[in-house]
């Protein structure tokens, strides 16, 4: 395991600066003047650095799309996993759900819940669906794992009213520092893998994801971010302090 | 590498999971109520009679009908206490074609469900056929049997259930054949169906499948036995060219890594020299099935039956051609079933079918099994197939019409267009 190293005071107000300076690196960056404030305020409160921030909790987005999907709403849930997602969405949103999922372990899990589940690849089985064919069309932690995302959701806009995409963003402090202090892959609680083993391998950061959204005139609706092990709302600066974000988008009208 | 003796273990009859010993039944559907059974292409038949086999008690809504494949019958589970007074012999050594799958505790839990599996009409287990007597003539039908469809097969099955009191059925379930019935049964009576469950078949044969069925009838009505199908109580039958019909079914049903792993390239030195004897292991396969099934098969059934499955198209028969709109109809919950080592039906077009499902805002559940029994898998590979069967058939479901709006503006846009 690739540890960050130990972070005492003395190496972020000293060592850092003069290693940054070495390559050149504009501390007066936006996001480095806030890192530079975040570990500044983090070693004032005496808060250990070496070691992840708060635990992610378990399938945090899973409580927050429940919030959004209304009675009667149909759901494509894309990589629906075991359908822990469809059943709630069934059960307690009366929402109307089908899932797409390739791990046939996974798709037996769904058949056991009763749930309609197609076991396929999601980028082919996307191109079944017509569009607006559904209200919400959902793509949770998956979106690094495909071969084209981008195809993915120009398609899922398309065939849904909203989309709702979640992933772990690259450009969490937490990252950015485990692979410049450790020079090797990052290693966190959001992305568990070492370099083979990851299925992870289109990996995006927000401002990579908005950046996305501004080029295509993709329409944000809503967005969360996890920090700290907690779901917020902050529209600001999210893309260093936010270990997950969840977009709730449509195509632009 | 698999091994080469897959004993088989069977439940013996005295098992708790084996539905026992088993005694097929005879119903004539003709008659005071059904004077004539009409056929879709125009024939009629005075006499029908169906062999079926059922298991387990009906209570409620708890009927399963399960529908064979091309060379199967009634007899899907447990052991045949008739096999002398019908002779059957065949089925001494082995129960019913769906015994891992039927019985108490099983896939098809017979503790819960009653399995209702009647055989085909135009075959020759016991449902009226080609080799039974034609009433007017007092001689076997032969050729003069009507055509019948897989559209004929539900007609009878209905009327056999309704003879029976039974209006609704839980679930409809088939392989191959069979699952063509199944899913004919959801499109033309949609209203009884509950559940649809099809493994390794699709809304129609792809056009390999339908040129293998020729060659197999090639074989058959050129052998200089059959006489126009007419040999019936001849000294000789057409068993040549059923063997071919048939050693070339079984090559179709297996895959081409399976086979290699089922019997490699070991074969036999009969002489110092090599020749045409069966010295390969898989030609002493195909030579055994071959002559086996002449033994306990109609040629003129084998006709009848891979026309009907040829013919079968349901795109064409309920939608005019059009596959999503023929998939309106149906109310069931969809289960398909496909092999990935299926040439028969491959994952391809098994996937057409359930896209037709999904293009209607129908919810389906499609599961893709990775196999390497070809498309004999749906009665091989019994272990993962039967998870699947008893969870779909177990859990409620969990599933609400998605939206029709689509479709609705797609017909409309096909109905402009004609």
């Amino acid at each position: 395991m690739a540890k960050n190293p130990k972070i005492t005071a003395s190496f972020f107000q000293k060592e850092l600066q003069e290693y940054l300076d070495r390559f050149g690196i504009q501390t007066t960056d936006s996001d480095f003047a806030r890192l530079k404030q975040y570990f500044t305020d983090s070693l004032e409160n005496g808060d250990d650095l070496s070691v992840d921030v708060g635990n992610i909790a378990e399938r945090w987005q899973d409580d927050v799309i429940e919030t959004v999907i209304k009675s009667g709403d149909t759901v494509l849930d894309l990589g629906c996993g075991n359908g822990e997602l469809m059943l709630k969405l069934f059960d307690q949103c009366h929402a109307h759900v089908q899932g797409v999922e390739i791990d046939s372990e996974h798709v037996v899990r769904c058949i056991e819940k009763g749930l309609p589940v197609y076991h396929g690849d999601i980028e082919r089985t996307l191109a079944n669906f017509h569009e607006k064919s559904f209200d919400y069309v959902i793509l949770e932690e998956t979106l690094q794992t495909l071969n084209h995302p981008l195809e993915v959701l120009q398609k899922m806009l398309k065939i849904g009213e909203k989309c709702i995409v979640s992933f772990p963003n690259f450009a969490h402090w937490n990252v950015r520092l485990a692979f410049s202090l450790s020079g090797r892959m990052p290693i966190t609680q959001s992305l568990p893998h070492k370099w083979y083993n990851t299925p992870n391998i289109h990996l995006c950061s927000i401002n990579d994801f908005e950046d996305w959204m501004h080029s295509y005139g993709v329409s944000l609706v809503q967005f969360w971010a996890l920090e700290k092990g907690q779901v917020v709302l902050k529209k600001e600066g999210h893309n260093l302090t936010a270990e997950q974000a969840m977009y709730l988008i449509r195509e632009n009208q | 590498m698999q091994s080469h003796s897959s004993i088989k273990k069977y439940d013996p009859p005295s098992s708790v999971h084996s539905v026992g010993w088993t005694k097929a039944r005879v119903l004539q559907i003709t008659g005071k109520s059904l004077p004539v059974f009409h056929l879709i292409c125009g024939g009629t038949l005075k006499v029908v009679n169906v062999e079926y086999e059922a298991y387990g008690k009906i209570s409620g809504d708890n009927v399963i009908l399960v529908m064979h494949a091309l060379s199967g019958d009634a007899h899907a589970a447990g052991w045949d206490c008739m096999t002398e007074e019908n002779g059957r012999s065949w089925r001494k050594k082995k129960p019913g074609w769906w015994d891992a799958l039927i019985g108490p505790g099983k896939a098809l839990d017979t503790n819960r469900f009653c399995v209702i599996c009647p055989n085909v009409l135009g075959g020759c287990y016991g449902t009226t056929g080609p080799s039974d007597m034609n009433p007017e003539t007092k001689k076997p039908y032969g050729l003069q049997f009507p055509m019948i469809t897989v559209r004929d097969w539900v007609n009878m099955e209905k009327a056999l259930l309704e003879r029976l009191n039974i209006h609704h059925l839980y679930a409809v379930c088939g392989g191959s054949l069979g699952g063509q019935q199944a899913l004919a049964w959801a499109m033309a009576y949609p209203d009884w169906v509950g559940k649809c469950m099809i493994l390794a078949s699709g809304p129609k044969l792809p056009v390999q499948g339908v040129g293998f069925n020729a060659v197999a009838r090639h074989a058959i009505m050129n052998d200089p036995c059959f006489c126009k199908g007419d040999y019936y109580g001849r000294p000789k039958q057409p068993d040549t060219g059923l063997t071919v019909a048939r050693m070339l079914g079984h090559i179709t049903y297996l895959s081409g890594r399976g086979m290699d792993q089922k019997f490699g390239r070991s074969h036999r030195h009969l002489t110092d020299k090599i020749g045409f004897e069966s010295e390969f292991e898989i030609e002493n396969y195909l030579d055994y099935q071959g002559r086996n099934f002449v033994e306990r098969f109609d040629a003129n059934s084998y006709l009848y039956i891979t026309s009907a499955m040829d013919y079968f198209d349901a795109a064409e028969n309920w939608g005019q051609g059009d596959l999503v709109r023929a998939c309106t109809l149906i109310k069931a919950e969809m289960l398909v079933v496909a092999f990935s080592s299926d040439w028969l039906y491959p994952p391809d077009y098994c996937r057409e079918f359930v896209n037709a499902l999904l293009n209607n805002n129908m919810p389906v559940t499609y599961v893709e099994l990775e196999s390497e029994s070809g498309h004999d898998a749906f009665l091989v590979d019994t272990e993962p197939v039967g998870r699947i069967l008893k969870a779909f058939l177990l859990t409620p479901s969990r599933r609400r019409q998605l939206r029709r709006p689509m479709i609705t503006e797609r017909m409309l846009a096909n109905g402009k267009k004609s």
